[in-house]
């Protein structure tokens, strides 16, 4: 019943019309927001610091001997990303349930699914807005002071980048939905950051010490299960894509090939469509538990 | 079939009932006062009757269609001021108005009539969050309009604002009455919806206390007047009119004399006090209100 109802609206113009407006909406609402207008400021600073420092010391100046710097770039991105992501998503319902502007939205002939679905698109087109600008520049610097960049493998990038933005927005609105206080919201979602950031590479690197052992890390052979287990993690299918298909991070991977990233043996399909897959569950979740909740 | 049909409605908050047992029926141009004290249950039921909470039992059916279940084409055809109505404070009232206005597929001209009708034209361009709350309240009220909707809901419309606005609403309310619109306003304060409202039901603990039109429930209870008076000394004016008969529950409130009698009465009170020298420096008599309703009503109970 439920999906057949989902399905005739998929087809309906007037759903996408919410849809877009709402998205529309939401990009007006955070263009005004200060903190996202100083944190892409700051990703933007970053990126045009980071790549003119690294292209001015690398010895070769080409796309293979960018490694140091792809290699700065990666490390700022795996927070910065999810960060924004995080603060984007994490007061988004809660903030507009406990203002009453959600009380009334809801008044009007629109489905909650379709709330979700447009703060979704408005966010992430938000966030892609200052990846794209922020690499973007960077690129601009990089391709000024290296004679060849392999501009395909730049672009994956950005565009991964913004997939991974995407899922931190995902799973940060769930919190958004889920929870009745911006501050447990919040709690939450840091929580869900560090776990992807920091916690999690520790208690990796804990279990491979306590079950296989560290040499077989070390030289990058840890058995299947330890691979498979990475992939629960965003942050690390998004690194694993990257070192897939860069080949400078490639190289630097293979060269210690004891540290992460580890090459799965996956490709890059299998990455991208887990990526879309954490982007995907917690906005099915949301909406199962929008669709139960008093507004009030 | 009426317009709206709202069948042993129940809901629950952590185990205490708000509303219970509701049955409320409302037809196609209805003026319907949704009466009750602070805390009786109104605004949970108007949140059910637009599908934002779901009743624990019970249904609201608007022409016909289970608003919990498929809510959206209804509320095309609504109107709803929420109790304390909110926008997004980071967008200005035009940007509000224009996003309500699309969400309601509403033409394109919506904004600026709405703008020019609620004389709301020179604060167009101020953030949401910087209204006062009588201009809030007015732009509230504007947005029930778009999309010419048939059911108007409004909760507490009136309610804390100053009698300027409170009359221009009023005023409004009328003219959308004129319009034949149905609406539907709760409220806690009865001579508020009196003048608008020919239907009226009450509320108690979530209970429909009584359902009727407004004439005849104020001639079927024989509501009284309650009078406030300044006196001095106070003291011996409650020991001197306890215990009269035309006169009932005396009381003391914030240093003065409240008591409530008959309409005709109403001198006769007053002679009684400049009799025994009393001081009276002021005074003044309010229509029935809703404490006086209860007491009625009960009463007839007890008989
Ligand atoms: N979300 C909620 N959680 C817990 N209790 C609630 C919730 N919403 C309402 N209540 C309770 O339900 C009862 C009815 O509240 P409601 O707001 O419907 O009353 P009301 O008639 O609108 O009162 P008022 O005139 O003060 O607006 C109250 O006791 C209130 O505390
Ligand atoms: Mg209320």
């Amino acid at each position: 019943m439920r999906w057949k109802k989902n399905f005739k609206l998929f087809h309906s113009r007037e759903m996408w019309k919410r849809i877009s407006y709402l998205a529309k909406k939401e990009v007006m609402y955070n263009f005004r927001n200060r903190w996202i207008i100083f944190l892409s400021l700051l990703f933007l600073g970053l990126s045009v610091l980071v790549s003119f420092y690294g292209t001015s010391l690398e010895a070769h100046k080409d796309w293979l001997g960018l490694q140091t710097t792809i290699l700065y770039m990666t490390t700022y991105i795996e927070y910065m990303v999810p960060i924004i992501g995080v603060i984007l998503g994490y007061s988004t319902i809660v903030r507009e349930r406990k203002e009453g502007s959600m009380e009334l939205l809801l008044s009007y002939p629109v489905d909650r699914g379709e709330v979700l679905a447009g703060k979704f698109l408005g966010l992430w087109i938000v966030l892609s807005t200052a990846v794209i600008i922020g690499l973007g520049a960077g690129g601009v610097v990089i391709s000024l002071m290296v004679e060849e960049v392999v501009f395909a493998e730049y672009y994956l990038f950005i565009l991964s980048s913004v997939i991974l933005g995407g899922v931190f927005i995902s799973i940060s609105m769930m919190f958004s939905v889920i929870f009745e206080e911006e501050s447990s919201a919040m709690s939450a979602s840091i929580f869900m950051l560090f776990l992807f950031t920091f916690i999690w590479l520790f208690s990796m690197y804990a279990l491979a010490e306590l079950t296989f052992g560290w040499e077989l890390l070390e030289i990058g052979q840890p058995p299947q299960w330890y691979f498979i287990l990475q992939l629960f993690n965003p942050v690390m299918l998004w690194y694993t894509l990257l070192a897939l298909n860069i080949v400078p991070l490639r190289d630097w991977a293979l060269e210690f090939g004891g540290k992460e990233p580890e090459i799965h043996p996956y490709d890059t399909w299998v990455m991208l469509v887990l990526l879309v897959i954490w982007i995907a569950v917690p906005l099915v979740i949301s909406e199962i538990i929008f669709n139960k909740k008093d507004i009030d | 079939m009426s317009l709206v049909e709202i069948s042993g409605l129940e809901k629950k908050f952590n185990g205490v009932e708000a509303v219970s047992d509701l049955d409320l029926k409302l037809e196609k141009g209805d003026i319907y006062g949704f009466l009750g004290p602070n805390g009786a249950g109104k605004t949970t039921t108007i949140r059910m009757m637009i599908g934002l909470i779901k009743p624990d039992k019970g249904t609201v059916k608007i022409r016909g269609v289970d608003v919990w279940k498929e809510g959206l084409d209804v509320r095309k055809n609504i109107g709803y001021l929420p109790e304390r109505v909110s926008f997004y404070g980071n967008l200005t009232v035009h940007e509000n108005l224009d996003f309500l206005c699309k969400m309601k597929e509403s033409s394109k001209g919506c904004v600026k009539e709405l703008l020019k009708d609620f004389k709301l034209e020179v604060h167009s361009d101020k953030k949401c969050r910087n209204l006062s709350k009588g201009m809030n309240q007015r732009l509230g009220i504007a947005q029930t309009l778009i999309g010419d909707p048939d059911l108007v809901i409004l909760d507490e419309p009136t309610a804390g604002l100053d009698p300027n606005i409170r009359r221009w609403v009023k005023e409004k309310i009328i003219s959308l009455k004129e319009s034949g619109k149905t609406i539907f306003i709760s409220s806690h304060v009865l001579s508020e919806v009196q003048e608008l409202c020919d239907k009226v039901g009450i509320l108690s603990d979530g209970k429909m206390l009584v359902e009727d039109d407004i004439e005849t429930l104020s001639k079927k209870l024989s509501l009284k007047d309650r009078l406030e008076l300044q006196l001095e000394p106070v003291d011996k004016a409650l020991d001197l009119v306890r215990g009269v008969k035309y006169i009932e529950r005396p009381r003391l409130e914030d240093g003065k004399l409240v008591l409530y009698c008959n309409g005709d009465m109403k001198m006769e009170v007053i002679r009684k006090f400049l009799d025994e020298s009393v001081d009276i420096t002021n005074f003044s008599v309010k229509e029935p209100d809703l404490e006086e309703v209860f007491v009625r009503l009960t009463e007839g109970e007890e008989v």
